[in-house]
C-alpha cells in the first residue's frame, strides 16, 4: 500500500496578488477588511494544497470572520477598557492583573472556538472536519494545567501542551474518522530541554534539527482510526532540508524587505507537504459526512488577535 | 464524453465517483459510476454555488440548500469554460484577478502601489490621524496619568523640598502662561537631567541647576520642558507610535502587540525622547516664551552650548540622551534670536532668592548615582 502523499501547487506570484491586494484593503480600511483578507489566503493556501489527487477547500467567508471580528474586538475593548479604567483609578498593577488573567482565562474559549471554525470550514473529497471537544471539560484541564505550570515554575508547561494537543486532536474528526494523538509530557520535555541546551553549544545551528524534532514529534504521534483501522501519520522532515528552506526564505525576505514573504511561505508549504504522509492503510473512499456545520468564527479571531497560530 | 475528467462527490461519503454530464438548459445532469452501476443526478442551475478554481485548471462546483453539498471536479479546461458560460457563472474575483493574470507585470504594479499607499499612510494619513486623536485626550486625564509617571520615574530618588518651593518661585516669577497645574518638582542627583510628563508635571534635577551660569539658562529650561507639557508633546508620541504600530500590525498581522507598544510607551515616557520636531518646537516655543517675559533670550543658547561643552567630557549628562543637542539646533536658537532681534533692557525677574538656593550645592553622597559609581570603582580597582 502507497502511502498518500501532500502536494502543494501554490506559487508565489499568485499568493503576492492576493497578499498585496489584502494589505492594500486592509490599509485603506483601518484593518475593517481583515477577515476577507485572511478568508482570501486560507482559501487559496487550501485550494493549491492536495491529498492523494484530491485538493482540500477552506469554505469559510470573509462575512463570517468579520462578525467574528466584531465580536472579539468586542471583547478587547472591555478588556483594555478595564485596564485602563484601573489605571487610571491609580490602580494599574490591579489593571494588569485582571488583564492578564482575562487573556489566561480566554484561552481556553479561543482554542476551542477556533478548532471547531476552522475544522468544520474545512473539507476534503466533500467531507468536511470537525470538532467535537466540550469548552467545559476543556477548560477544567486547561486551567488545572496553568495552574501546576505556574506551581512547577513552567517545567509542567511541556506537560501541558502534550495534554493540549491530545485533547484537541483526540476531538478531531474528518468525517467518520478519529484522530488521536500520542505524544507525552516527558518526552516531549526532554527535546525542549536537550534541544535548547544543544542550540546553545552550537550557536543556534542546532536549532533546526531541533525544530524538526519538534514538528516530527508533533507529527508522528498523530494517528487516524478509521473504523478501528489505525493509520499513522509520518514525517520524513530532515535538519539539514529545515536549516536550507530557512537560510533561502530569510535571504528572500531580507533582500525584498518582506515583499518576498509569499515566495518564502509557498516553499515552506512544498517543503512540508514533500515530506509529510498518511499511511496508506485509510481509504481514501470509504469517509462518511458525519459533522455538523458550524460558522462562528469569534475564537478564529480572538486567536489572530492573541497572535497564537493554533493549527 | 468520457469518465477520465470529471469526478464526483455525493457530499455523504468521500467515495470519488468518476462521471460525465450532459448541459441542460437550466441545469447539469450528472452520469456518475457508483459501484459498477451508472446512476445520474441533476442540479438546477440556481442553486450551484459561486465556482472555485484551483491551480488554474480544476473548477470546482458545488451545489445545494443545505449541508453538506454534492461537488463536482472539473480537469478539463474546455468544458469548464463552457459550463461558466452557459450557465452564466463567474470564478472571478475584481480585486485580485487583476495581480492574478499579470504575472510579474502584477507583482511589479502591486508593489509599487503598495510602497506608494503605505508611505501615504505612514507619513501623512497616519500621524495627522493620530493628532487628531491626541487632542480628544481630556486634560484630566492627561494630569492623572502623568502624575502617576512622574512619581513612579522619581520614586528611587529624593525630592529635595526647600529647592522644590525656590523653583516654583522662581517659575511664578517668569510670568510664562499654562493652561496647565504646574506642578515643579527638583529631585536630588548629581545627574543633569529634566524631564516633564503630561499634565504638567516638570521634574529638574538638581545638578543641572548647579552647572548653569546664569538663571535665565534655567528660565530657557524651563520653557523647553513647559511646552512639552502645553502643546502635549508625551500624548501627541504615545498616539503617533501606537498609530505606526497599527499600521505595521497591519502588515505583520500582530493585534497582540498592541499590548507590547502600551507597555513600551510607559517606557518613551520614562525616556521622554520625542521626535526631532517636537524637540524643536519645544527650543522655538521656549525662546518666544523668553521674548514674552523680556527676559535675555541668550540663556538659551548658553544653555545649550554648555550641555553641548559637557558632552565632549568623559561625563555625559543625562539630559543630552535625551535631548541631544546638535549643531542645528543651537543655530537654530542663534538665527532666531537674530531675526527678533536683542534688546539693551531685559528685565530681571524678582528671581535672586530662588535662584541662589537652587544654586547651592548638595550632598550627593547618599543618592542612587553615587552608590553605583562606587560600585563601579570597586569593581575597577579589584
Amino acid at each position: 500500500m502507497n502511502d498518500h502523499k501532500f502536494y502543494f501547487h501554490g506559487e508565489g506570484a499568485k499568493l503576492f496578488g492576493i497578499v498585496i491586494v489584502n494589505l492594500l484593503l486592509t490599509l485603506l480600511t483601518l484593518g475593517l477588511y481583515y477577515p476577507w483578507a485572511k478568508a482570501a489566503i486560507l482559501q487559496y493556501m487550501y485550494k493549491e494544497t492536495e491529498l492523494s489527487g484530491s485538493r482540500f477547500t477552506f469554505h469559510g467567508t470573509g462575512k463570517e470572520m468579520f462578525k467574528g471580528f466584531i465580536k472579539a474586538v468586542g471583547i478587547f475593548v472591555v478588556i483594555y477598557g478595564v485596564l485602563f479604567g484601573l489605571t487610571y483609578l491609580e490602580m494599574p498593577v490591579l489593571g494588569m492583573i485582571f488583564f492578564y488573567l482575562a487573556i489566561f482565562g480566554l484561552l481556553p474559549f479561543v482554542i476551542h472556538g477556533s478548532m471547531r471554525y476552522r475544522l468544520s470550514r474545512s473539507s476534503w473529497k466533500g467531507i468536511h472536519f470537525g470538532y467535537r471537544g466540550d469548552l467545559k471539560e476543556f477548560s477544567k484541564k486547561y486551567y488545572k494545567d496553568v495552574l501546576f505550570s505556574i506551581l512547577t515554575l513552567g517545567i509542567y508547561g511541556a506537560w501541558m501542551t502534550m495534554n493540549i494537543r491530545k485533547y484537541t486532536v483526540s476531538h478531531s474528526r474528518y468525517g467518520d474518522v478519529k484522530f488521536d494523538f500520542h505524544g507525552e509530557g516527558g518526552r516531549y520535555f526532554g527535546i525542549l530541554v536537550g534541544g535548547y541546551i544543544l542550540s546553545i553549544i552550537t550557536l543556534g545551528i542546532y536549532s533546526f534539527w531541533w525544530m524538526k524534532d519538534l514538528i516530527n514529534y508533533y507529527y508522528n504521534n498523530i494517528e487516524m482510526d478509521q473504523n478501528g483501522t489505525k493509520i499513522p501519520f509520518k514525517s520524513t522532515i530532515k535538519g539539514d532540508g529545515l536549516f536550507g528552506l530557512m537560510i533561502v526564505n530569510f535571504l528572500i525576505v531580507f533582500f525584498t524587505l518582506g515583499l518576498g514573504a509569499p515566495w518564502a511561505q509557498v516553499r515552506t508549504m512544498k517543503y512540508l507537504c514533500n515530506h509529510l504522509f498518511i499511511g496508506g492503510e485509510f481509504d481514501a473512499n470509504a469517509v462518511t459526512q458525519t459533522e455538523e456545520e458550524y460558522k462562528d468564527a469569534t475564537g478564529e479571531d480572538l486567536g489572530d488577535m492573541l497572535d497564537i497560530g493554533i493549527i | 464524453m468520457n469518465y477520465n475528467n470529471i469526478i464526483y462527490y455525493n457530499g455523504k461519503s468521500s467515495a470519488s465517483h468518476k462521471a460525465e454530464l450532459s448541459l441542460l438548459k437550466d441545469g447539469i445532469t450528472i452520469n456518475f459510476i457508483d459501484q459498477n452501476h451508472l446512476r445520474s443526478t441533476t442540479w438546477k442551475s440556481q442553486h450551484i454555488h459561486k465556482p472555485e478554481m484551483s491551480g488554474g485548471n480544476i473548477l470546482t462546483l458545488r451545489y445545494g440548500d443545505s449541508f453538506p453539498y454534492q461537488s463536482i471536479e472539473i480537469k478539463d479546461r474546455v468544458l469548464a469554460k463552457k459550463i461558466l458560460n452557459d450557465y452564466n457563472l463567474n470564478t472571478k474575483s475584481k480585486k485580485y484577478d487583476f495581480f492574478l493574470e499579470n504575472g510579474i507585470k502584477g507583482v511589479a504594479i502591486g508593489s509599487v502601489i503598495f510602497i506608494g499607499v503605505f508611505l501615504l499612510f505612514y507619513k501623512i494619513i497616519l500621524p495627522n490621524l493620530a493628532l487628531a486623536a491626541a487632542s480628544t485626550v481630556p486634560i484630566s486625564y492627561e494630569e492623572k496619568i502623568g502624575k502617576t509617571f512622574k512619581n513612579s520615574l522619581i520614586s528611587e530618588r529624593e525630592i529635595d523640598s526647600v529647592k522644590t518651593k525656590a523653583l516654583t518661585r522662581f517659575f511664578k516669577s517668569l510670568d510664562f502662561e499654562s493652561p496647565y497645574n504646574l506642578d515643579f518638582t527638583v529631585v536630588k542627583s548629581p545627574i543633569q537631567n529634566a524631564f516633564a510628563t503630561p499634565g504638567g508635571n516638570i521634574v529638574i534635577f538638581s545638578k543641572i541647576i548647579e552647572e548653569m551660569e546664569c538663571p535665565e539658562e534655567l528660565a530657557a529650561l524651563i520653557g523647553h520642558e513647559l511646552t512639552h507639557v502645553n502643546e502635549r508633546h508625551s500624548t501627541k508620541a504615545i498616539f503617533r507610535s501606537l498609530a505606526n504600530y497599527l499600521a505595521l500590525s497591519v502588515i505583520l498581522n500582530d493585534i497582540n502587540g498592541i499590548t507590547a507598544v502600551i507597555l513600551d510607551n510607559a517606557n518613551t515616557i520614562n525616556e521622554l525622547s520625542f521626535s526631532r520636531e517636537l524637540e524643536e518646537e519645544a527650543d522655538k516655543k521656549a525662546l518666544e516664551y523668553l521674548y514674552q517675559s523680556n527676559i535675555n533670550p541668550n540663556g538659551m543658547v548658553s544653555l545649550m552650548e554648555q550641555l553641548d561643552a559637557l558632552s565632549n567630557g568623559t561625563d555625559i549628562p543625562e539630559f543630552l540622551s535625551t535631548h541631544p543637542i546638535t549643531e542645528n539646533r543651537i543655530s537654530f536658537s542663534k538665527n532666531y534670536i537674530m531675526e527678533r532681534g536683542s534688546s539693551k533692557n531685559y528685565v530681571t525677574p524678582n528671581w535672586h532668592d530662588s535662584w541662589k538656593i537652587l544654586k547651592t550645592p548638595s550632598d550627593y553622597s547618599n543618592t542612587i548615582e553615587e552608590k553605583i559609581i562606587k560600585i563601579f570603582k570597586m569593581a575597577k580597582t579589584k
